[in-house]
């Protein structure tokens, strides 16, 4: 039998919100620290972890290289058009293939999608 | 008549009868095809609706279910979020108590001020442990993103990996079936090992 739902999702800058049709009203979704909205931040430790939301953020003064935030910024543009964001965010932003944007991180280089779909995938979960 | 002309009317009287026989039983048999075509149609009718309708009725009972498993944990989620917010709201008073008598000398005079101060902060925290609200003691343990916050960080060589090294502000934790639910991160400087 098929699952299928209907969600709504504010994939913001800072913040992103889950919401899923329930007999025919909305319900916004808590995440499993009970917040009603979830920081799009994503963080790689040097442990090797993952961290997304707010976990991510309560480590960022001493992870800040390889904590992502603000990565909805660099989706659909060009490495040469970020100049102003790449002074301004803490972690390391190179050019990838076809002048596009990735992330230089413990884990690699992360395209700002899959940063997004980390954020994402966190929210969803909850549903 | 003749008898012979008798039995020729006759004979052809019982064919008559036989034949609308013959045709009413025609008519019969294929108004009972038509009835049974239209008995098999329905029933093709009613198996497509009894079809539809349990699938729809698997669809809600499975909407259901989930519902069911929603609201469960759901009402788990409300209880804690109700503690959180009512504890966080009591949290700051109580680090205000922790304040008193900090950075002032006690004196013989305010030594009995500042220990019924310390027995009311008592008080508050026994309230606390009986809800299963513990205060967390991260000094010198490793920093844990899930239940720490850092404020600030001290790189040095001295550090093999990130551990506490000062708390701004201590946290607090609800213990539940042995699971430890974060109600405040406690806040946090953290030393960093040099690389």
């Amino acid at each position: 039998m098929s699952k299928e739902k209907i969600i709504g999702i504010d994939l913001g800058t800072t913040n992103s919100c889950v919401a899923v049709m329930e007999g025919g009203d909305f319900v916004v979704i808590q995440n499993s620290e009970g917040a009603r909205t979830t920081p799009s931040i994503v963080a790689f430790t040097q442990k090797g972890e993952t961290l997304v939301g707010q976990f991510a953020k309560n480590q960022a003064i001493t992870n800040a290289v390889n904590t992502v935030r603000s990565a909805k910024r660099f989706i659909g543009r060009r490495f040469n058009e970020t100049s102003d964001e790449v002074n301004k965010v803490s972690y390391k932003v190179v050019r990838s293939g076809n002048d596009g944007v990735k992330f230089e991180t413990s884990a690699g280089e992360m395209t700002p999608q899959e940063i997004s779909a980390k954020v994402l995938q966190k929210n969803e979960t909850n549903c | 008549m003749s008898e012979q002309e008798n039995t020729v009317t006759e004979n052809s009287a019982n064919d008559e009868t036989e034949g609308s026989k013959v045709n009413d039983s025609n008519v019969e048999s294929s108004e009972e095809t038509s009835k049974i075509a239209n008995l098999e149609e329905e029933i093709n009718k009613l198996k497509v609706e009894n079809s539809s309708l349990k699938d729809s009725w698997l669809r809600e009972r499975a909407e259901f279910q989930n519902y069911k498993r929603r609201t469960a944990n759901e009402y788990l989620t409300i209880k804690r979020e109700a503690v959180k917010s009512f504890v966080i709201k009591i949290i700051n008073p109580l680090d205000n108590l922790e304040r008193v008598g900090m950075g002032v000398s006690i004196t013989d005079e305010l030594k009995p001020f500042i220990d019924g101060i310390n027995m009311i902060k008592n008080e508050f925290y026994s309230v606390l442990q009986k809800e299963n609200i513990q205060k967390t003691d991260p000094l010198n343990k490793p920093f844990d993103p899930m239940s720490m916050e850092a404020i600030a960080a001290d790189e040095s060589e001295n550090y093999t990996e990130e551990t506490v090294i000062e708390v701004y502000q201590v946290g607090y934790e609800f213990v539940e079936n042995n699971e430890r639910i974060t109600l405040r991160p406690s806040r946090v400087k953290v030393g960093r090992p040099k690389f």
